[in-house]
């Protein structure tokens, strides 16, 4: 093991006084051989420490400072105390309607989105012809985003002869439907939006059944069990950590949703968040309100606001939930 | 290893070189020597009528004053709010930008310059129209110059009406009331085919003009101390406009992607309520239409009241503060704009009214005028034209809007509601200010 | 799993629930294809109507009965639109941000997941556990925030904000990708160019990179596309037409007939923009997918 023409390190990083050496130990650990490595690991986090610092760090302490200011985004900002959270909590109906439109759409659309995936996923995980292919026709839709597919969306969607309206009235339906010019319809059309982008929890999904041990299915059979409970007893608790994972992620990601309703709603020539504004995503307004109404600090105190909400759903979905997730081994 | 870290350091270099090359184009903007750039923010599509024109004025301006002044023309794709204020950020602002509104939250910000420099020495101000100057007030001060002027009338389409057999509407102002064009518009209706008399577009200014012609009066004079819905009076002004709305509704209640606009320009709609502005599209050589093939009757007036308001499209040039070299470039292409010639000739091609008397009397008005004869009503209407102090609740007014028109309440709902939240609105933006 | 299929069927013992070829099995299996390749093309068809409108004229665009494809495709449409607005110069000023961030992207987050899986350091534990957690929290609703930094650091308006997160580690699926590669290379590699006297920085250079290309490769894919297809940071950052990036200058276009028409008479020449926009990323979906896969299946993100 000794091998005496290694040179174990080209810098001595040992403390001269205890202090020193305390400090050395703290940083960069008990082994002096590691030390030079260690140093090289600070060297090599720099790029993301920055960043964590700057863009995940600091806007959480920056919107907890402005929402407590009165400031349109430009020129002198003014403290005005809690001002900003008790107008929201007591006055704000726009908040409520924000509110409420997102926590529709997140507690349908992502369900919604994970039952589709987890029943494509289960349809390929058969051993099909081509199943390369139709898994990538699946996955396409969720690599194209942006303005582009809202585009895409806006026509098909169309409150007149879209290819939707063409398609519901070819299926009997007597009268067109709105979709995003209407309040009724604006929710069910995000929600479809959001169910074709399934790709990423599909392919996760489809990884979970794949991993689901063979044997299982096959003393279930000796034992007799029916398909439902092959699905109960053995699939679902085997995937159930992809099942969670996509979950967790779907949820936290859709409350944030703000591009689709940005281009749809936020143009700025009708009301902020489309008719009665049904489409009145948090995102989109927390949006208007540092954007198009100048109310940075307003919007910093919705946005850490947001950020209570999210943290919390996600914890009690790890507590609740997260616990019944079964971990093999 | 030496090989290693030069490929390193000039991946990390390159693109940095390479930005900065990119991104560094606007700080020359400063230099203290040469013609002044200065930039005029503006909202029009560049390809669009109004973009044309002014984009001809500025070509003009920058021949005019070569080697002192160069003005860039910068249209803000319909997102001006967010462009100002993200250019208010960076310290970049534009010399002079076109604003919805008097631009209240610029003058909050003291961002905008004095404007007693502007009409002490650049726009007269007793050459302004009478009732232009008030809407660009802000606590008594000035804030902002008016653009330009513009109210609504209808449009009717002459063949459609002759075949029809229906008489055209009375020129006169006040002569023709809401249930004549209810009437009108609703002999073209047929909701099974579907056709259509007219198309509500421009809904939340008619239900403005509708609530002021009903007697309703939005805010108290001081725009400050409360709403005035509340009072029975103006409740019965909204509701009777409001229901004007569950009349006037033709057409589904469709409004994102309706193309109502198209129709009356393809004459499969006899009846359009627009400004001026929209003329030059619909004429030859941009439209279909001949001078005579369109006629221009002034806004219908209430029924009951005989009123006869119309709504105005408050639209201002901000002048923001910057270097002073920057400043009086600045100035000095306000004063050519507003220069009776060529604020006379950018309204008659845009499509707008003159905001200055001087510009009224100006030759070139009055030779497009007499081309134009349906100029006339518009001119006429400007004594009659109202606008929404301050504009600040008009989410809460579209909701209002939307609540009857989809039926998602009753009128008297959707004015509780209304009243309710822009009342909220007013007392936040006091309670902050 | 074929082979072993082969052995199980030597022996007669094929899996329980498709041991007979039966007529059940045979539906089950026409109604499982049926299934998956109906699905797959409503997956499709959204698409294939972008590119079908693209290719329409414009009295085609909302006929009755629907017209699934043109009669002649107007392929002067996609001339028209794209020179109806300076996208050439957003397509050049995409491609500028996108390489940059991509750059940063991969040399940030192959360092910070090289630490994270082979150094060892008293304080690796502590912010591998912060990317994770970050990745937890819901850092795009703090755009807001992260607008008054970047005007803080009078970066608002040049495009500074939408390069730089990517070499500052935002990426953080990113980060975590890799650390679950470089776990799987044998460290035994490492060790003996340690023996060696290799610094950190010359293992990571001379070892681990030359064997994770493939992982590099996914990174730098979905850095791609995450950056093609941002919209919001542009349309906040930029101030400066001339600096629009693709789809900035889409939604301009968009709105510069919102305005006019309150109508969208020209959804053709929309479609063909969004067209053009899409198909990089499509035509590099179609040839890269497995490592897409790979990708998600590796860090479970394809953001």
């Amino acid at each position: 093991m000794k091998n005496p023409r290694v040179k174990v390190s080209r810098l001595r990083l040992t403390g001269k006084t205890a202090f020193t050496e305390k400090l050395y130990t703290f940083f960069l650990g008990r082994d002096r051989l590691n030390r030079t490595d260690a140093l090289w690991g600070y060297a090599f986090s720099a790029f993301w420490l920055g960043g964590f610092l700057l863009l995940t760090v600091g806007p959480f302490v920056v919107s907890l400072v402005m929402s407590f200011y009165r400031w349109p985004g430009y020129g002198p900002a003014r403290f005005i105390g809690i001002h900003n959270y008790e107008w929201i909590f007591t006055k704000d109906r726009l908040f409520r309607q924000a509110l409420s439109v997102t926590a529709r759409f997140v507690f349908t659309a992502v369900p919604v989105r994970i039952l589709v995936a987890f029943v494509v996923a289960w349809i390929l995980s058969h051993k099909l012809a081509g199943v390369t292919v139709l898994r990538s026709m699946y996955y396409l839709p969720s690599v194209v985003t942006g303005v582009a597919v809202a585009f895409m969306w806006m026509y098909i969607f169309e409150a007149q002869n879209g290819p939707m309206n063409m398609l519901i009235r070819a299926l009997g339906a007597k009268q067109s439907v709105g979709w995003l010019a209407s309040p009724r319809w604006i929710l069910p059309s995000f929600i479809i939006m959001e169910t074709w982008t399934l790709g990423s929890s599909m392919i996760i999904i489809l990884a979970g059944l794949k991993g689901v041990d063979r044997t299982l299915y096959e003393s279930a059979h000796i034992d007799g069990a029916k398909g439902y409970h092959r699905l109960f007893h053995i699939t679902l608790p085997m995937i159930s950590p992809s099942l969670f994972y996509v979950f967790v992620i779907g949820f936290i990601s859709a409350f944030q949703m703000l591009t689709m309703p940005l281009v749809i709603f936020g143009t700025g020539y009708q009301d902020v968040g489309g008719p009665m504004n049904r489409g009145l995503f948090y995102s989109l307004y927390l949006y208007n309100r540092a954007f198009q109404a100048g109310r940075m600090g307003y919007a910093c105190a919705l946005a850490w606001i947001l950020f209570v909400i999210i943290v919390s759903i996600t914890a009690v979905n790890f507590y609740f939930i997260g616990r019944k997730v079964y971990y093999e081994g | 290893m030496k090989t290693v870290r030069c490929v390193l350091i000039s991946a990390v270099l390159l693109p940095l070189l390479v930005g900065t090359a990119f991104a560094g184009g606007t700080e020359e903007r400063a230099a203290p020597e040469g013609p002044v750039e200065i930039e005029y923010w503006h909202d029009w599509a560049p390809e669009g009528a109004q973009g044309l024109v002014l984009q001809g004025l500025a070509d003009e301006f920058n021949a005019r004053f070569e080697g002192e002044i160069v003005l860039g023309l910068v249209y803000m794709g319909g997102r001006r709010d967010e462009k100002i204020a993200a250019s208010l950020a960076a310290g970049d602002p534009p010399e002079v930008a076109w604003i919805s509104g008097a631009g209240q939250s610029y003058y909050d910000a003291g961002v905008l310059i004095s404007m007693d420099r502007v009409y002490d020495d650049i726009v007269d101000r007793a050459d302004l129209l009478p009732n232009m100057r008030e809407p660009m007030q802000y606590l008594g001060k000035d804030i902002t110059l008016p653009h330009e002027n513009s109210n609504l009338a209808v449009l009717y389409n002459r063949n459609l009406l002759r075949e029809k057999g229906i008489a055209f509407p009375s020129a006169v102002i006040g002569e023709y009331t809401w249930d004549d064009f209810i009437r009108d518009a609703g002999a073209f209706t047929d909701l099974d085919a579907p056709t259509y008399g007219w198309h509500p577009r421009w809904a939340t200014a008619m239900v403005w003009a509708r609530f002021w012609q009903k007697g309703g009066q939005m805010f108290s004079d001081d725009f400050r101390t409360n709403l005035v819905v509340s009072d029975p009076e103006q409740q019965a002004a909204m509701l009777g406009a409001l229901d004007w709305i569950d009349r006037t509704l033709y057409r589904e209640p469709i409004t994102a992607n309706d193309r109502g606009d198209q129709s009356f320009g393809s004459s499969d709609m006899p009846f359009e309520i627009t400004g001026p502005w929209a003329l030059p599209r619909y004429f030859k050589p941009i439209g279909p239409f001949d001078p005579g093939d369109i006629g221009v009757a002034p806004f219908p007036a209430d029924n009951e009241t005989g009123a006869v308001v119309t709504y105005w499209y408050q639209k201002a040039l901000a002048i923001f503060a910057k270097s002073e070299r920057q400043e009086e470039a600045g100035l000095e292409f306000i004063k050519w704009f507003y220069s009776p010639e060529i604020h006379a000739r950018w309204c008659a091609d845009a499509g707008y009214l003159p905001v200055t008397r001087s510009a009224l009397e100006h030759p070139v008005w009055i030779e497009y005028a007499r081309a134009n004869p349906w100029v006339e009503v518009y001119i006429e209407q400007t004594a009659f034209q109202q606008y929404p102090a301050a504009g600040i609740p008009r989410g809460d007014m579209d909701r209002m809007r939307d609540m009857v028109r989809f039926r998602e309440g009753t009128p008297e709902q959707a004015l509780r509601d209304y009243a309710r939240d822009a009342q909220d609105v007013l007392d936040e933006f006091w309670a902050t200010r | 799993m074929l082979e072993q299929n082969f052995i199980g069927m030597l022996r007669g013992e094929s899996a329980p629930w498709s041991r007979r070829r039966t007529t059940s099995y045979l539906i089950r299996r026409t109604v499982l294809y049926v299934f998956a390749i109906g699905g797959a093309c409503i997956y499709a068809l959204p698409l294939f109507l972008m590119i079908g409108t693209s290719l329409k004229a414009p009295m085609e665009l909302y006929v009755r009965p629907y017209q699934w494809f043109p009669a002649t495709p107007q392929w002067q449409n996609y001339v028209q639109a794209w020179t109806a607005f300076p996208f050439t110069r957003y397509l050049f000023n995409t491609l500028y941000v996108t390489i940059m961030s991509l750059t940063g992207a991969v040399i940030s987050c192959s360092f910070a997941a090289y630490a994270f899986s082979r150094i060892r350091f008293p304080a690796r534990k502590i912010f591998f556990a912060l990317v994770l957690a970050a990745m937890m929290l819901p850092r795009d609703a703090l755009f807001i925030p992260t607008y008054i930094i970047w005007w803080r650091l009078g970066a608002v308006g040049t495009y500074i904000p939408l390069w730089a997160p990517g070499w500052l580690g935002r990426g953080l699926s990113r980060i975590f990708l890799l650390r679950q590669f470089f776990r799987t290379i044998p460290v035994e590699l490492e060790d003996s160019a340690k023996m060696d006297g290799c610094s950190a920085f010359q293992r990571f250079w001379s070892i681990i990179v030359p064997l994770s290309k493939p992982a590099i490769g996914v990174v730098m894919i979905f850095e791609f596309i995450s950056n093609w297809n941002s919209f919001v940071s542009p349309l906040i950052y930029l101030k400066d037409p001339q600096m629009y990036t693709l789809n900035v200058g889409l939604n301009m276009f968009r709105d510069a007939f919102m305005e006019q028409f309150a109508s969208m008479p020209n959804m053709h020449q929309f479609m063909a923009i969004a067209t053009i926009i899409i198909m990089p990323v499509i035509i590099i979906f179609i040839f890269l997918q497995r490592y897409f896969v790979e990708g998600i299946q590796l860090s479970g993100i394809n953001r």
